[in-house]
């Protein structure tokens, strides 16, 4: 019999995740036009925010809700600071290079420091923490947890779905189409790249430190590139490059594939672990066929309403209106 | 006498330089980065392993057959993946995320592959291979990459600016559209450039594990490494085939000897990308790049094969 609240806590808590992850990546590659390969560079440095920075506060607020609340929020704030500036400053020197060297560049960047910090060169991460952050729910910890990563998680998508509506987010857009044109019109591109890229990288940083403080262990796999560079790249694909409502959608779609694949993937009877043909093959044939028929995404993007288009949208209705 | 170490740092050299050359080669013709290479190389592996233990056959004895079937695993995925993107018209980002997405395909089925070995018996994690000859005290590993490596430039030199096909090939090259009005046939340039990339790959797969330091942890291996053919690309320039031999080899020493010169011997992995980050922000275009200019002596940027 399938654990149906184990199935639920395990499709929320990744849903919370992969949802930080991917839309601050279709920020940076749906707006911005930067083909960041190196998210899980992103990832990783929020792990920094838990273990050596917050780690001493973790035994103190262990049980007390308001102050691990409290706590948590520093540690949110803290992990976006510091994924901001890793990432506004691993795309400072790469200012003259175009898409695919660049793709390149931030790829070997991403995996210098999250192998620095899977051998733990320079940091000591892969430490078990001091305290608990949740041990206050007590009885229903598992499930407060998962609540919380997914509250988080929607009200930082809810800040970057009105910062795409602004008109920062427009000239990101722009900047995406024609970065010359940016340029003429008096923006300097390299403050608008630089922005882009710290708060894509700032909001994975604190999906990072969710996941350590949920695992009460900072550490970061080899499998990190696979985990979180290439699926986040996958779901805003899947979703539609330049629609954060999109990679929401498309956040819920894997999450819930991968769900049911972890519960149902051991009932089918195959000669070889399922996880290869449905983890491995079975996703990158979807992608190409994605890529095949519908590139634009499932939910594409769309054009952004300002008041002023508003506006003039309900006057062409009226106009129709009244002529009929 | 040649020291053990230098002998390692050599074919790893050699390795990689055929992998970056088999990068460069697609990266010319396509435009596209593949991140498939890795599993490319792969394939030649574990076909390798697979005719070694149920056929009995050396590794050595058994290159044609990977070289074939890397060369076809090479058309196949121009076929599939990146001629149909091709014609509708894919930006280079769509193209290099669908040979990431092709990555998963084929490292999955490697893997069904490598199971299927493990179930006749056969130690595929780590793989468990065919141990190298040796030949008065050298190793064949290094005589035999290093002339694969000389034989193939010269070969490759001869095709491309001696022969009608070679011109086509440049032309392709340096103004696709405009070699196509010419009569060009751009295609039969792609697909070879495809099929010649895959079969080198492979056939740096079958040498890869004969390196004793190199343990082939699972099929996944070779996607792993791909950073560092990545960064051998950019040091040598992407698209000069000269530049892809020397920058296998600068990532290929730089790996071996750095950690040992520097004292941090587990970061094997760190040196060479950092050297890659450095060359992208000193010369873009890659050492392959100045080093043609001062030997040939060409004032002119065009860009040359």
């Amino acid at each position: 019999m399938v654990n149906i609240v184990s199935l639920l806590e395990y499709i929320g808590y990744w849903f919370g995740l992969y949802l930080l992850v991917s839309s601050g990546l279709n920020i940076e590659v749906g707006y911005a036009g930067i083909p960041d390969f190196g998210k899980a560079m992103s990832y990783a440095v929020g792990m920094l925010a838990v273990y050596p920075l917050w780690n001493w506060a973790l035994a103190y607020v262990q049980g007390n809700a308001a102050l691990s609340i409290l706590l948590l929020i520093a540690i949110i704030v803290t992990s976006f600071v510091i994924g901001f500036a890793v990432g506004a400053v691993s795309i400072l020197p790469a200012a003259r290079l175009k898409e695919d060297y660049l793709a390149m560049y931030l790829l070997g960047i991403a995996e210098i420091t999250v192998y620095l910090l899977y051998l733990r060169v320079f940091t000591p991460l892969g430490v078990t923490l001091s305290g608990d952050i949740f041990a206050w729910a007590g009885r229903y910890e598992d499930a407060v947890s998962v609540i919380i990563v997914i509250v988080v998680a929607l009200a930082i998508f809810y800040l970057l779905y009105r910062l795409s509506n602004t008109p920062f987010g427009r000239v990101l857009k722009a900047l995406r189409e024609n970065e010359l044109v940016v340029q003429t019109l008096g923006r300097n591109v390299m403050t608008y790249r630089i922005i882009a890229m710290g708060i894509g990288s700032g909001v994975a940083a604190i999906a990072g430190a969710l996941n350590a403080l949920y695992l009460q262990e900072a550490a970061i796999g080899v499998m990190a590139r696979l985990y979180w560079t290439f699926i986040p790249w996958l779901i805003i694909l899947l979703g539609g490059l330049g629609s954060l409502i999109g990679t929401l959608v498309g956040t819920l779609i894997y999450v819930i594939i991968r769900g049911l694949i972890r519960v149902y993937g051991p009932l089918i009877q195959l000669p070889f672990p399922p996880n290869y043909l449905f983890l491995w093959v079975m996703f990158g044939i979807v992608i190409i066929i994605i890529l095949l028929f519908r590139p634009e995404g499932i939910l594409p993007e769309k054009p952004i309403l300002t008041k002023p288009m508003k506006r003039l949208r309900k006057q062409k209705e009226k106009e129709r209106k009244e002529s009929k | 006498m040649i020291s053990s170490f230098l002998t390692q740092a050599i074919c790893y050299s050699n390795i990689i330089a055929l992998l970056t050359l088999s990068l460069t080669l697609t990266y010319m013709t396509t435009k596209v980065p593949n991140f498939m290479q890795g599993s490319f190389a792969m394939v030649g592996t574990y076909v390798a392993a697979g005719v070694y233990y149920l056929l009995h056959v050396h590794p050595y004895y058994s290159l044609p057959l990977e070289c074939i079937v890397g060369a076809l695993v090479g058309v196949a995925v121009y076929y599939l993946i990146i001629r149909p993107l091709i014609k509708r018209g894919a930006s280079v980002i769509m193209l290099m995320i669908a040979t990431f997405a092709g990555d998963f395909v084929l490292c999955g089925l490697l893997f069904i592959y490598a199971n299927y070995l493990q179930d006749l018996g056969i130690q595929v994690r780590p793989l468990w291979y065919a141990p190298d000859f040796s030949l008065a005290g050298v190793p064949v590993l290094l005589i035999f990459s290093l002339l694969s490596i000389v034989i193939l430039y010269l070969i490759l030199f001869i095709v491309l600016y001696k022969t009608k096909f070679g011109t086509a090939i440049r032309a392709a090259v340096e103004n696709p559209s405009l070699a196509q009005t010419l009569g060009v046939n751009l295609e039969a340039v792609r697909v070879f450039s495809w099929a010649l990339s895959g079969l080198l790959s492979a056939y740096a797969g079958v040498l890869w594990p004969l390196i004793p330091s190199v343990s082939i942890t699972d099929p996944s291996y070779g996607s792993a490494q791909l950073p560092l053919i990545f960064a051998s690309s950019i040091v040598g320039g992407l698209d000069s085939l000269i530049g892809a031999i020397i920058g296998g080899y600068i990532i290929g020493f730089s790996q071996i000897y750095l950690p040992y010169l520097t004292g941090y011997t587990e970061l094997g992995y760190v040196f060479p990308l950092i050297i890659m980050v450095i060359v992208l922000l000193i010369c873009p275009k890659g050492v392959g790049d100045i080093i043609e200019r001062a030997l040939l002596g060409k004032k002119a940027p065009s860009r040359r094969v």
